[in-house]
């Protein structure tokens, strides 16, 4: 034996172990491919699943840090997952085999309408190839050793009936013939995403060239929110004035002049005085397949200078590393480009993937939603004459489900007493809402037109949603 | 040479960084020791040089940190940072909750607002093992904000607590002891938060 006492927890992380630690003992729990292995200091009896491994001295804490002697790397680690390595001396480090440290997985499955998710967790970053089956879809991750968490399971899913793994491979067994599906890589944990959607409407294969339908102009529909409502009264300003009345008032008026500027179906979130939870909204415009997500929300300050509207859309900036990972999952090419973003989603247990559902939903529409937000802007400057106002980011919950271009639209101060003022005269409501019409007119205008480059995200190709962008 | 071997390599220079500690470290230092995690991010303002006459005993200054708090631009409407001298905290939950005290308290320099309401008090406070400050808010129901008003609560409470307690990374907020959508209807509070920047000042 030879080599240095080296880093617990570091190095089995490295072998692609779990690592947890006991807070008040410091024993470190090493978990991998169904093996269990607990080491903590001043012993030289290592329990490894049902037996006891005797390693040639205690390990020591140095530093907060737990160090064990080579052989514990050699006896218990290395076989666990089928690894070798050597201690190079002149180096004073461990050197594995290349491509012999095996990665564990672990599998979660979850059916939110239209779309099963699945997540295979990895204990280490790997290499996946994603390839479509006769009757399902693979991931392998070539030139690796995987310990897999099951060799296979049925699952009772809409979509999917099993997850079977052999060969370095997962294989996806899908319940219909022509399910999409596509995947990509997400950190912090690292793990594969599948995404599986239902196969596109079936249409007959070979047919006579169809002509093109009659009225060839798409309807859009559109959903206003008036935010607020009912015991919740939002911001209330000096002079009494409560946002949910002002709210109300401009998406009626918007709803009303909407349709006259743009061929669309517009639906109200709420046309009386009544308390909707946040989420409910968006699941509106999910539900309804909707273009485009228009809240309506007054404004207050404590800083006396504000006046004016802003323009909001979502900011991911506020949640996580999730931008980044969004950014590392539009880098890899999707296999089958007919996946559907998730849809009207109703929050699940499981947080981690809630998560991963629920923003993804905006993010893949943040592009066109800030040429939303930018619209509005300009023609809301226009109307209030400052023009000095930009459109602003934040993490504003009702708009971080929606799988459609969304924005909050705050139209002017309620804490500003003159704005207060406006705010509650019909002409002003009218013009705020005829200012929002406009822009929106404008924004499908340049779409039509080819205007701004479409988002990089997947598209929603199978989304039977006529009017979606050219 | 792939990812996976870099990684390996990686760790494989962690162990040679720990097995030079493990030799050049006396003996039993810190062994089964818990260490105590470091929560002060600002280092210790100095003691202030009072002049001290003639026959009367010395007055020791009692120790304080300088801590960073964010309040509201009458005329931007966005975070202007003051500074202060407090009392050097016990640990990280009276420390959680002093810098708490200083939001509450307002501001000193002109032109700026106080951001939390007179209604808005903190019930509990404590750092997690994973870098996650909790701020635990009590809020009268009668409690209603606008967009702006909500988001700078927010990221004066988030970006305060960010900028002044060490290796806390992300804020997560509670109202009246359980999680919250949000405060009063805008500003996502289900995930814990980062530090807002686009809320303060440049």
């Amino acid at each position: 034996m030879s080599g240095a006492d080296f880093h617990v927890a570091e190095s089995a992380r490295a072998l692609g172990f779990d690592v947890s630690t006991d807070a008040t003992t410091g024993v470190l729990t090493l978990t991998a491919g169904g093996h269990q292995v607990v080491i903590g200091a001043g012993t030289t009896q290592v329990p490894v699943d049902q037996r006891i491994v005797a390693i040639s001295r205690p390990a020591r804490v140095v530093s907060g840090a737990l160090f064990a002697p080579p052989d514990f790397l050699e006896k218990v680690l290395f076989p666990l997952v089928g690894a070798t390595g050597a201690y190079d001396a002149a180096r004073k480090t461990w050197v594995l085999a290349e491509g012999t440290a095996a990665i564990t997985l672990d599998v979660t499955v979850v059916h939110v309408e239209p779309t099963t998710q699945i997540v295979i967790r990895q204990s280490a970053a790997a290499r996946f190839v994603p390839t479509v089956t006769e009757t399902g879809f693979q991931i392998a991750w070539p030139g690796q050793k995987i310990v897999s968490p099951f060799p296979e399971r049925r699952y009772d899913d809409p979509l999917i009936t099993a997850i079977r793994f052999s060969g370095g491979a997962a294989s996806i067994e899908f319940r219909e013939k022509g399910s999409t599906a596509r995947a990509y890589p997400l950190t912090s944990p690292d793990r594969v995403v599948i995404e599986v959607g239902r196969p596109a409407p079936s249409r007959p294969p070979i047919a006579v060239p169809a002509p093109p339908p009659e009225s060839p102009k798409p309807t859009l529909t559109i959903v206003v929110d008036p935010g607020h409502g009912g015991t919740e009264t939002g911001a209330v300003g000096r002079g009494g004035l409560q946002e949910k009345d002002v709210t109300l008032s401009i998406a009626k008026r918007l709803a009303a002049t909407l349709p006259k500027l743009v061929p669309c179906r517009v639906i109200l979130t709420r046309d009386t005085d009544t308390a909707i939870p946040l989420d409910d909204r968006t699941a509106v415009a999910n539900r309804e397949r909707a273009d485009l997500f228009l809240s309506i929300h007054a404004n207050s300050s404590r800083a006396s200078g504000a006046r004016g509207s802003e323009t909001y859309y979502l900011s991911l900036e506020a949640s996580d590393k999730l931008s980044q990972e969004i950014a590392s999952r539009e880098n890899q090419p999707s296999v089958t480009p007919g996946a559907e973003p998730p849809g009207a989603a109703t929050p699940e247990k499981n947080p981690d993937l809630d998560f991963v559902l629920w923003d993804l939903a905006q993010s893949a529409h943040l592009k066109e939603s800030s040429e939303l937000a930018e619209s509005i802007q300009q023609e809301l400057n226009t109307l209030s004459g400052t023009g000095n106002r930009g459109i602003k980011q934040a993490p504003f919950r009702v708009l971080v489900g929606a799988t459609m271009p969304a924005v909050l639209i705050e139209t002017a101060f309620i804490s500003n007493p003159e704005e207060e003022k406006k705010l509650g005269t019909p002409a002003f409501e009218q013009s705020v809402a005829d200012s929002i019409a406009k822009a929106v007119e404008s924004f499908f205008e340049k779409r039509r037109s080819g205007g701004p480059a479409k988002t990089p995200s997947p598209p929603a190709t199978t989304s039977p949603t006529p009017a979606k962008t050219p | 040479m792939t990812r996976r071997a870099a990684a390996i390599l990686l760790a494989a220079l962690v162990v040679a960084v720990g097995a030079i500690a493990l030799l050049t470290r006396p003996e039993g230092l810190g062994t089964g020791r818990r260490r105590i995690r470091a929560f002060l991010r600002v280092t210790p303002s100095p003691v202030p040089v009072t002049p001290v006459a003639a026959g009367t005993p010395a007055v020791t200054a009692p120790e304080t940190v300088r801590v960073t708090v964010y309040f509201l631009g009458t005329e931007d409407g966005l975070l202007h940072p003051e500074q202060r001298d407090i009392p050097k905290p016990s640990g990280p939950g009276t420390y959680l909750k002093a810098l708490f005290e200083e939001l509450s308290r307002g501001p000193t320099q002109a032109g700026h607002a106080a951001v939390l309401p007179a209604k808005m008090q903190l019930r509990n406070a404590f750092l997690m093992p994973d870098g996650i400050a909790v701020v635990d808010l009590a809020m009268d129901s009668s409690l209603s904000f606008g967009a702006d008003e909500e988001l700078s609560i927010v990221a004066a409470v988030v970006d305060t607590v960010l900028q002044n307690v060490a290796d806390t990374n992300r804020v997560r907020i509670l109202v009246n002891g359980e999680p919250a959508e949000t405060l009063g209807g805008h500003v996502d509070l289900t995930q814990p938060l980062v530090y807002l920047r686009g809320e303060v000042a440049q």
